[in-house]
């Protein structure tokens, strides 16, 4: 299935919670390098540490995965 | 020591972490400025770099009060999932709380900024917003729940000072509960110390340090600003005369001037 990833379109596999999603991507030659600290959106809302076990990811999903930046 | 929000520190300068030449000069600065308040951001992770977590690092390494923000948001939606996001990332309910409704001249939009307040004062958010110099929102965002308010001083960046010392003032006087911070449009020390002169509780500024030519410096003096800002403003500044009066004491002065006395 095709979702949008910080932005950008990708074709994933199906997977059952975002733990498993994050975890695939934690493998060698995967889109996207999993940081140790990120916080994660999911369609525009914010989705806590403790629920990734429980939220699935759809077709056309939009996922944004953000890290620690400088700001002013 | 000053107490912000629930926390004691030293120094009453808030200092960001954007702009700087290199992450060494970045940490040097801070700390030559002894800021306790560094603001931070979130940001999507790119695809072919680990910045946030080498960024993670030198956080850890400062070893300081982290205060981040919602930099970038236009509405009150995009603000609040921010928060939420930047709460869970950094551990802390502090944020300071930015939506801008110009990009001109990035100026806060100040509808989406009091419905954000609001719904992140009510989720338990320590709302540090960036707000104006107007005094009927400054009143709004307070009782909405915030203890501090961050008027500008310019638009961000711009280094142009407080360009509107009479409103700044008036918010001094008229809230003295609240927590007061000038934010943005800080170009040099005097500036800094003008507004702590205004009895304001803290400054925060970023670029003034971070684009100066010797960043690491220009830390120092921001830090020496402020605090001498704050000890005249405790001492008490004289009034304003608008006749001379001479400071040398008139009395015992020697004969040689009477003659020249009509």
């Amino acid at each position: 299935m095709n979702i949008t990833l910080n932005g950008k379109n990708i074709e994933i596999a199906q997977y059952n919670t975002l733990n498993d999603f994050f975890s695939s991507l934690k493998e060698e030659g995967s889109a996207l390098q999993v940081p140790k600290q990120f916080a994660v959106a999911l369609n525009g809302n914010f989705v806590p540490r403790e629920q990734y076990d429980k939220s699935s990811l759809q077709e056309g999903d939009e996922l944004e995965l953000l890290v620690p930046m400088q700001g002013g | 020591m000053w107490k912000i929000a629930d926390r004691e520190v030293n120094s009453r300068l808030l200092i960001g972490s954007a702009l700087y030449p290199s992450p060494d000069i970045m940490c040097k600065a801070i700390r030559a400025s002894q800021s306790d308040i560094v603001t931070v951001s979130l940001r999507r992770q790119t695809f072919d770099g680990t910045a946030g977590e080498q960024f993670w690092n030198l956080l850890k390494e400062l070893n300081i009060n982290i205060l981040p923000n919602t930099a970038g948001c236009h509405s009150a939606k995009e603000a609040i999932t921010t928060a939420q996001m930047a709460r869970e990332l950094f551990n802390t309910n502090w944020i300071k709380l930015e939506v801008i409704g110009d990009d001109y001249s990035l100026q806060p939009d100040p509808f989406a900024l009091l419905e954000a307040t609001q719904e992140l004062c009510a989720q338990g958010f320590e709302v540090f917003p960036y707000c104006t110099d107007d005094f009927v929102l400054c009143e709004k965002l307070l009782a909405a729940g915030c203890r501090i308010l961050m008027p500008w001083g310019a638009p961000i960046g711009t280094g142009k000072g407080l360009m509107n010392p009479y409103a700044l003032k008036q918010l001094r006087q008229r809230l003295p509960e609240a927590t007061l911070i000038v934010d943005a449009g800080i170009g040099a020390p005097s500036h800094a110390s003008q507004a702590m002169e205004l009895g304001y509780d803290a400054v925060l500024l970023n670029t003034a340090v971070a684009s100066s030519n010797k960043p690491i410096a220009m830390g120092e003096a921001m830090g020496l600003a402020v605090q001498a800002g704050r000890l005249a403003y405790e001492a008490g500044i004289i009034q304003e005369q608008e006749t001379a009066r001479p400071s040398t004491p008139t009395l015992g002065t020697p004969f040689w001037h009477q003659d020249s006395t009509p």
